[in-house]
């Protein structure tokens, strides 16, 4: 699978250079300058130590993940337990989502993200015999995700458990969990989301309503939603040039994690934007055909899942920076800045390539590809 | 079936895709123009450029009023709230030691900034621009000292890295060098109060951009007022990119100020203070206010305008309790807003009246008993056994009224007003300074309208010897009397030096003859032993002529002084007018002060 081993390796490496240079671009005007500016300094830590995890994990046999699930998922709640803990747990805009030592910050959820996807992969592994079963697949199953989202939730991170749920049940349906069963979730988990948490979470109603008008109120809900416009509007086709984004003087917040790419678009354009698109494209592409290719069922689940929760979380990035979606707080893999984030963005990418080394075997050929699809 | 579900999945996921790619297209692509247009006016903002009010300097260019550099302490409060409570008192003890003050003072400028962002940010109506104020006030430099010596301010730059916050900044403050001294000319700048802002807030003296802001000073009194549209600049204009918590990455110049116009005065500021010292010794020693108009007869330029009592400019505000209760009217310039009845100064019209008209002659003569009887009224004389026989110059030379009663008579009341009014007298000259008062010249439609009667022949006798309803300023006494020494001509008095013309003035028609006569007359009022003004105004360094008076107000109230004359008798280069209210006899009381000022001015240089 060497063409697609090169497609990730492509993809990332572009999409790892873009975010170099749109932070550097966005710290150009922190008051240490660019090259001194922390959040740069701080990003080009974080990546190196990215690569260095990625080049470790790709090394790691992947079945490895799936003999550590369950260790894995401990340590998922315990770590989304204690951030949620006042004193520990480390609050900004209103939410607690960090576990801070020192200058360093580390997202829970952001692990959650990834070691759940392993979790699933494995779990469904194992079930594979009983994958139709309710109460042996199916009810675990959501009982996790529906613990995990809650904890997720709580602090709160709405677009991460929203990720996290999608992922999980896409998860379960390539998987072949019955559909009427996923079906019957969604539209309960749905109803129930309408009835409970649509009043109390004024948080996630207003970006709804600003979603849907963030012109009422220009200068509050609606304001990053028109300032992430503008700055895609400034870009144009070719873009302002680099450096010259206005939208990144703090006038566009988030500018470097959430909205990096409306100041990308606005620096560089519909032909960043373009680009940016296309590597995500050949990311998913290069990704899914790992899945396809991938020696067994564990490699296959865990290759779709990872890859199909980072193109998921691009485009639901790009979406909110085009404003065709609401704003969810979900940075853009490998670009943004956001230190979890971008570890576990790698990590994964590391198991892709891991997955991609180990060819199946003809005789191990599991009966859910089809024998055609070898190559 | 696995097969399927992946293809579902990846279908739905292309399809999503594909209309996001598609939206950020449409975005980029067809929106763009509107969207650059809506950044540009969110990013640009135009600030103003203070400017300097014009100079005003005097004939001989010394300044009487300009701009001077004053130091501001700034502080950004952001800045000191960082501080914990330690660094904090360490912070007001370093500035007041900078400073000379004390720290609690210090503390307390800072509660006071911290004040006045409060007060303004309750004055809005709005929740979220209250908000705003107090975000943006506390993070710019707002006032802490008002004023500090450069001294101070250098300190201050200095220690920057024990005074976090702390800034200096330079503002142009208004100074008058010369203090006192032609205070009532120059006049005063206060804060613009809520009716002007509302008149000006758009454009002043037909300029955008000398347009009022809601701190701008505006002329109070005399020319800072009156030229307020010249000597106030024009704001400019300067463009900054700003980002969203107003930090300044690119600026451009868009308009320079243009200072103000300077003023040059035909004012001397020697002959000024000269009038000035005289005034105010009879003040300090005698209590009584008075003015005095130096003019130059051949070009109306006003050369001294003296008024006692004065204030002095720069410390306006804080004397203002005092000056306004003060009696004496220290705010008022005597010389063109108060009035005062003429007295016998006004008989040199009467004189005029009567000679243009054909009636009196030199040689008419008079007899003076000291007393009139007309009625039941009795008019008297000066001099109360009487002048005896007396001819047209020695009416005027002795000041006699029983002689200008007959001539008044005689000559007619209309005659003789036609004439005041040719001399501008009772009405405002049209100089160039605010609120000036009009006086007073009755009439028979006057007399009708507020005394509810006709014009008796009484009424002639007091106006012949300027007494009366008759009221005028020193400013029209002095016009008159350098109309008369030039020939007839009258002038408009002024004080801008580019309103100095001698082709410019309005001839009265008066015949030489009359003028040749009048002027002897003036001469040995002063310079005959004879005359009223020849104990106390004849000088050995000048050759004075003019006229005295004695106006005046009311039984037992002493007479207002006058002396109303020119300066060399032959050829006149300096008019005046001096008052003395409630001085007493003119020649004795208003006539030294009008003897010193025109010797100190005539005395030989050097």
């Amino acid at each position: 699978m060497e063409k697609e081993r090169y497609g990730i390796i492509f993809s990332v490496t572009f999409l790892l250079a873009l975010g170099i240079i749109m932070i550097f671009s966005t710290g150009s005007v922190d008051e240490e300058g660019p090259l001194a500016s922390r959040l740069f300094l701080k990003h080009l830590s974080w990546m190196a130590l990215s690569i260095g995890g990625l080049l470790a994990v790709s090394r790691i046999d992947y079945h490895f993940y799936q003999r550590h699930a369950l260790k894995l998922l401990i340590a998922v709640f315990i770590l989304l337990v204690i951030v949620l803990i006042p004193g520990v747990g480390y609050a900004a805009h209103g939410a607690r989502r960090w576990l801070r030592a020192g200058p360093v910050g580390f997202q829970p959820s952001e692990f959650a993200k990834f070691a759940l996807i392993i979790f699933f992969a494995s779990f469904l592994t194992r079930r594979k015999e009983r994958i139709k079963g309710f109460l042996a697949t199916f009810l675990p199953a959501m009982l996790i995700l529906a613990l995990t989202a809650g904890l997720i939730l709580k602090e709160p991170d709405l677009g991460t458990a929203g990720l996290i749920c999608i992922v999980a049940l896409v998860l379960f349906f390539v998987a072949g969990v019955r559909f009427s069963y996923l079906l019957g979730f969604g539209a309960l988990s749905a109803s129930l989301t309408y009835i409970i948490l649509w009043p109390r979470f004024d948080y996630w109603q207003g970006r709804i309503q600003s979603f849907l008008n963030p012109w009422e109120d220009p200068q509050g809900g609606g304001y990053q939603i028109i300032q992430s416009l503008i700055a895609l509007g400034r870009g144009g086709l070719g873009g302002v040039g680099f450096g010259a984004s206005q939208q990144k003087l703090f006038f566009l917040p988030a500018a470097r994690t959430d909205f990096l790419l409306a100041i990308l678009g606005e620096e560089m354009g519909f032909l960043g934007t373009a680009f940016i698109v296309l590597l995500y494209t050949i990311f998913l592409y290069a990704g899914m055909s790992i899945a396809r290719k991938a020696q067994d069922f564990f490699g296959f689940l865990l290759a779709f899942g990872f890859t199909f929760g980072i193109g998921l979380q691009a485009a639901i990035n790009i979406a909110v920076v085009t404003a065709s979606v609401p704003t969810k707080g979900l940075s853009l893999p490998f670009v943004s800045f956001g230190g979890s984030s971008l570890l576990f963005s790698m990590l994964s990418a590391g198991i892709l390539l891991n997955i991609s080394q180990r060819k199946a075997v003809v005789e191990d050929i599991p009966k859910w590809v089809g024998v055609q699809d070898v190559s | 079936m696995y097969r399927i579900r992946v293809r579902i999945i990846l279908a739905l996921f292309a399809i999503s895709l594909a209309v996001v790619a598609a939206k950020a297209t449409y975005m980029q692509i067809v929106l763009g123009a509107h969207y650059r247009a809506l950044a540009h006016m969110r990013r640009l903002r135009t600030v103003p450029i203070d400017t300097l009010r014009g100079t005003i300097y005097d004939r001989n260019g010394i300044p009487l009023a300009h701009e001077e550099p004053v130091f501001q302490v700034k502080v950004i409060l952001k800045e000191v709230e960082k501080l914990d409570e330690a660094a904090r008192k360490t912070w007001c003890r370093n500035l007041a030691k900078i400073s000379n003050i004390t720290p609690a003072r210090a503390e307390e400028l800072l509660q006071q900034a911290k004040a006045k962002i409060e007060e303004e940010a309750l004055s809005s109506p709005k929740e979220k621009e209250a908000k705003f104020i107090r975000w943006f006030r506390r993070k710019t430099p707002q006032v802490l000292i008002e004023k500090v010596n450069l001294k101070t301010a250098a300190l201050i730059e200095i220690n920057q890295d024990s005074l976090p916050g702390v800034v200096t900044s330079l503002k142009a403050r208004r100074i008058y060098p010369q203090g006192p001294a032609a205070a009532h000319i120059i006049g005063y700048l206060q804060a613009i109060n809520p009716e002007e802002f509302k008149q000006y807030k758009d454009s002043f003296a037909g300029s955008e951009h000398k347009r009022f802001f809601p701190q701008d000073l505006i002329g109070r009194q005399g020319l800072e007022r009156y030229y307020e549209a010249r000597l106030r600049g024009s704001r400019g204009l300067k463009a900054e990119i700003v980002d969203a918590q107003f930090h300044i990455h690119e600026e451009y110049a868009e308009r320079p100020p243009e200072p103000g116009q300077d003023l040059d005065l035909t004012l001397d500021i020697h002959m000024q203070r000269a009038a000035e010292a005289e005034l105010d010794d009879l003040f300090e020693e005698k209590g009584l206010p008075g003015s005095v108009v130096l003019l130059d007869p051949k070009t109306g330029a006003i050369l001294a305008m003296a008024t006692s009592p004065r204030y002095n400019p720069n410390s306006f505000f804080r004397d203002w309790p005092q000056l306004s209760q003060d009696q004496h009217h220290p705010l008022l310039n005597r010389a063109t807003q108060a009035t005062y009845p003429l007295g016998s100064v006004f008989k040199v019209v009467t004189l005029i009246a009567g000679m243009e008209s054909g009636i009196l002659r030199p040689e008419t003569s008079f007899s003076c008993q000291g007393t009139y009887h007309l009625g039941d009224r009795d008019f008297h004389c000066i001099v109360s056994q009487g002048h005896g026989h007396t001819d047209l110059h020695m009416g005027l030379v002795k000041s006699c009224n029983i002689y200008f009663f007959n001539a008044g008579k005689l000559t007619g009341h209309r005659e003789i007003l036609r004439w005041a009014r040719a001399f501008g007298l009772g009405s405002s000259t049209g100089i160039d300074l605010p609120s000036e008062s009009s006086g007073l010249l009755p009439d028979t439609a006057w007399m009708w309208k507020n005394q509810g009667r006709g014009w008796y022949l009484g009424d002639t006798f007091n106006l012949s010897i300027g007494q009366g309803a008759l009221l005028v300023t020193p400013l029209q006494a002095a016009r008159m009397m350098a109309a008369i020494a030039d020939e007839g001509r009258l002038r408009q008095p002024h004080l801008l030096a580019s309103e100095d013309s001698e082709g410019s003035f309005q001839d009265l028609g008066i015949s030489p003859r009359t003028l040749d006569f009048l002027k002897k007359a003036l001469d040995d009022v002063v310079n005959s032993p004879s005359g009223t003004g020849y104990r106390h105004i004849r000088s050995d360094v000048v050759a004075i002529a003019g006229k005295t008076g004695t106006a005046e107000v009311a039984k037992d109230i002493e007479p207002h002084a006058w002396f109303v004359g020119y300066a060399p008798a032959d050829d006149p280069e300096v008019a005046i007018a001096v008052i003395v209210e409630h001085g007493g006899l003119g020649g004795a009381v208003a006539g030294p002060v009008a003897k010193s000022i025109l010797e100190e001015i005539f005395k030989p240089k050097g």
